[in-house]
């Protein structure tokens, strides 16, 4: 429960799910050659989490959509899932940038994810 | 003036031209032109060998010249008749001798000045342009008359001594004059001495009569009927008149439609108060030739169908019978006529609007079809009725002037579209933009000629610019300011631009020293901007002021006055006008105040200020309304002044003002000091191009900053 309450800074101890996602190679737009995940996030310290269409309850990265077919739905990544820490990085107590920095560094993604309902009741 | 001077010379008319001509005075007896005498240089008469000919006179100088060293005189005899022939000439200038000679030549002749009653007028022609004779030209250099095409006499009688002096020197030079022909003036004789092949000591005595002329020193630079400057005369109101004559008359069936015929306005009836009977001919000659066609043209059926009735065109009786067929093509007659001529009085009957210089080229077409058409028509009438009058039938003779007014209708239709509605859609974007005061404004025009676009815009003109107020021109200067103003400005006297017109014009007078003025102390002082600023700056301000008082003391004056049945206690009835007179003296002079800072007071007199505060009141208007006509001052045609019947404008245009209006004409319209430079540019053709947007595309979704994708 205190994980998806969870105060930025403060420790915790939660159970989490262990994702790894591997990234695919597309083009983008403009044709250059990109690591896709194929989710998005939403979070971070320095937003509100009170205005979140999703009704996010902390200021932590949630994922807010899964793409169909991506990396991220084959992984097991689901819409709503908090990332609570990305290859090493602790994505609890970063802002959306870092977060989105810390997912864009590396080709594949070692992520803990809590999940309402299966990582807590 | 030179020219008075009477110079005797004994000489004949020109015989060939020995070099010893010894010309003195002169001077065309043909030509009098009034001169402006240059400025006689008291040099010394001899020794003066340095002094260098200045020459004025073109001819003169072309004539002189050839003479090289020759004396003055010489040329000056032949300038005096022929200046053209003196041109010739010059190419067989007689070298220069060498100036001993001439000295020499000087002393010998010397003596002889006394002996001749010679006077001198080389100098003025003489001034040739030669500098290498100007040496001894010198002296008659000083004298040369700028304007005339003769040598004048430069001295006068009591000068005998220089001018002796003069023909001493002409005589010395008398000497290298060689084929030179005295010119055949009839007013100059010449009489050579001596023996014609020695060329040095020639001397001819020449002696000219000039015309006297009495009026030394006042003379006039232009014979008008003035009596002084700022006047004008009854010569220039005569010029009146001449002009096109009148151009065809209005539109189909119009008698008074925009007869624009032709005009002919002096300049200065800008009001139209000195327009004679040249202009009112014109101005109705249009009008009523349309008239008088449209009335025939519309007669013409009418005749035809009346004619074999009352018998003037003898037809038996059985040929007269009518059956349905002819009654009801009678009646269909009737109608279209009715047609014709309700559809003529409601386009075409107005009032002509302008009288315009060039001939109306769509109305005379018009009108020349109508006068073709009705005329073929009678004539075929003439030509059926006389000839084959046994075989004519009514019914025959009513188609045919149904026939004659189905063209004339469509004739009419055609009227219509040509003066009508050919110039409604708009073509070009006219740029005008007023002289004095740099407003401009910008309207969409059709395709029309330029004198109608004249026209048309002066409509908009009188209905929309705003007031011109010369007075306005310059700013009320500060007090403060004056001081400034003396040591930046300086007078400015032009004599010349004011001369050009035959009266003076405050306005242009004003205007010529104001755009000197600016200009000069725009050189002379570069903050002159700021001064300008400042002044407008100010001005705005005391302005601002002045209005808010005025406006508050009209309103407080309008709550003065109640009307009578609103008024419960006792109170004396009064009519608006006395109404009126009662409450100004309240706010008279904030008023005054107001008009002075606008220098709007000779636009508004004490009477018409209390008729329209009259109005004002017995319509229940509030004092903001009454001052309206104050604070506003536009457009020009709220000034009473601007609402007369006649408003005379001159036109000017490099190109024929019938023809249509083009892409860069330029054209401007004058009224004395107001001009209108007006500028046509095409209007774009426009390419809309369709832009499809599909509706499956048009769907939104929400996107927030706090997602990112990755």
């Amino acid at each position: 429960m205190s994980t998806f309450f969870h105060q930025a800074g403060t420790a915790m101890e939660c159970l989490s799910i262990p994702i790894t996602l591997h990234k695919e190679s597309v083009l983008d737009h403009e044709g250059r050659e990109v690591h896709r995940c194929g989710f998005k996030i939403g979070g971070g310290i320095d937003q509100d989490f009170r205005k979140s269409p999703q009704n996010y309850s902390d200021n932590g990265i949630y994922v807010t959509e899964v793409q169909e077919n991506s990396p991220a739905a084959k992984a097991g990544l689901r819409m709503n899932d908090k990332i609570l820490q990305c290859n090493g990085y602790d994505l609890t107590m970063c802002t959306h940038k870092k977060a989105v920095d810390y997912i864009k560094k590396y080709p594949v993604l070692n992520m803990l994810v809590a999940r309402k309902g299966v990582t807590h009741s | 003036m030179y020219d008075n001077m009477t110079t005797y010379m004994l000489s004949d008319s020109p015989e060939s031209g020995s070099g010893s001509n010894h010309q003195i005075g002169g001077g065309n007896s043909s030509s009098n032109a009034p001169s402006l005498i240059g400025s006689p240089r008291s040099t010394p008469v001899f020794g003066n060998n340095g002094h260098a000919l200045k020459t004025n006179g073109g001819l003169m100088m072309n004539g002189s010249s050839s003479g090289a060293k020759e004396m003055g005189g010489h040329q000056m005899w032949n300038n005096v008749g022929h200046p053209q022939q003196q041109q010739m000439q010059s190419p067989v200038a007689q070298p220069p001798l060498p100036p001993p000679h001439h000295h020499r030549n000087n002393v010998i002749v010397d003596d002889r000045e006394e002996n001749q009653s010679l006077r001198s007028d080389h100098s003025n022609s003489m001034a040739g342009g030669l500098s290498s004779s100007n040496r001894a030209h010198s002296r008659s250099s000083r004298h040369q008359h700028q304007h005339s095409n003769r040598p004048l006499a430069s001295t006068q009688s009591g000068k005998s001594t220089s001018s002796g002096h003069h023909r001493s020197h002409r005589s010395a030079r008398a000497g290298q004059h060689r084929d030179h022909p005295i010119s055949s003036s009839p007013m100059q004789t010449s009489a050579v001495l001596g023996d014609r092949s020695n060329n040095q000591h020639q001397e001819v005595i020449e002696v000219q009569i000039l015309p006297q002329d009495d009026g030394w020193g006042d003379n006039a630079t232009a014979l008008t009927g003035n009596t002084s400057v700022a006047s004008g005369s009854m010569d220039d109101v005569s010029r009146l008149g001449g002009g096109d004559g009148g151009r065809g008359g209005g539109g189909d069936g119009g008698p008074n439609d925009p007869a624009w015929s032709s005009n002919a306005m002096g300049q200065f009836q800008s009001q139209g108060g000195h327009l004679g009977w040249n202009f009112k001919c014109q101005r109705y000659l249009g009008s009523i030739t349309a008239a008088v066609l449209a009335v025939l043209a519309v007669m013409t059926p009418v005749a035809m169908v009346l004619l074999p009735r009352m018998q003037i065109v003898p037809l038996r009786s059985e040929q007269l019978r009518c059956p349905a067929e002819c009654e009801g093509l009678l009646i269909t007659l009737t109608v279209k006529l009715v047609l014709l001529v309700l559809g003529s009085w409601a386009v075409f009957w107005r009032p002509t609007r302008a009288t315009m210089p060039r001939i109306f080229f769509l109305r005379t077409l018009v009108l020349l079809l109508v006068f073709v058409t009705t005329f073929a028509y009678c004539l075929f009438y003439g030509v059926r009725v006389v000839e084959q009058q046994d075989q004519l039938d009514y019914k025959a003779i009513v188609t045919f002037a149904l026939s004659l007014v189905d063209a004339l209708l469509f004739v009419h239709y055609a009227a219509v579209l040509l003066l009508e509605i050919r110039q409604m859609p708009p073509r070009y974007y006219l740029h005008v933009i007023r002289s004095p005061d740099g407003i401009s404004r910008g309207y969409p025009i059709g395709a029309i000629s330029i004198q109608r676009a004249a026209v048309w815009l002066l409509d908009k003109y009188y209905t929309e610019f705003p007031i011109y107020n010369p007075f306005l021109e310059r700013l009320p200067p500060r007090r403060s300011r004056s001081k400034l103003a003396h040591s930046s400005s300086f007078k400015f006297y032009d004599l010349d631009a004011q001369n050009n017109h035959g009266s003076l014009n405050p306005g242009n007078a004003r205007g010529v020293l104001s755009t000197t003025s600016s200009s000069t102390t725009a050189r002379r002082n570069n903050s002159s901007h700021n001064e300008r600023f400042y002044e407008e700056h100010e001005y705005e301000r005391r302005l601002k002021k002045r209005r808010a008082r005025l406006v508050t003391s009209a309103e407080e004056a309008f709550t003065h006055i109640r009307r009578l049945q609103a008024e419960p206690g006792p109170a004396v009835p009064m009519d608006p006008y006395e109404a009126a007179q009662a409450i100004f003296p309240s706010m008279a002079r904030p008023l005054q105040k107001y008009l002075r800072i606008t220098r709007q007071q000779p636009r508004h007199t004490v009477e018409s200020i209390l008729q329209h505060l009259a109005i004002c009141l017995s319509h229940d208007l509030s004092a903001r309304a009454f001052v309206e006509k104050f604070l506003a001052a536009s457009p020009v045609m709220q000034n009473d002044k601007e609402k007369c019947p006649i408003q005379t404008w001159s036109l000017v245009c490099d190109v024929l003002l019938s023809r249509g209006i083009e892409d860069g004409t330029v054209f401007q319209l004058r009224q004395g000091d107001v001009s209108l430079l007006c500028r046509i540019s095409n209007l774009p053709h426009f390419n809309i191009t369709e832009e499809i947007i599909e509706p499956k595309s048009n769907k939104f979704v929400l996107r927030l900053s706090s997602e990112t994708s990755v």
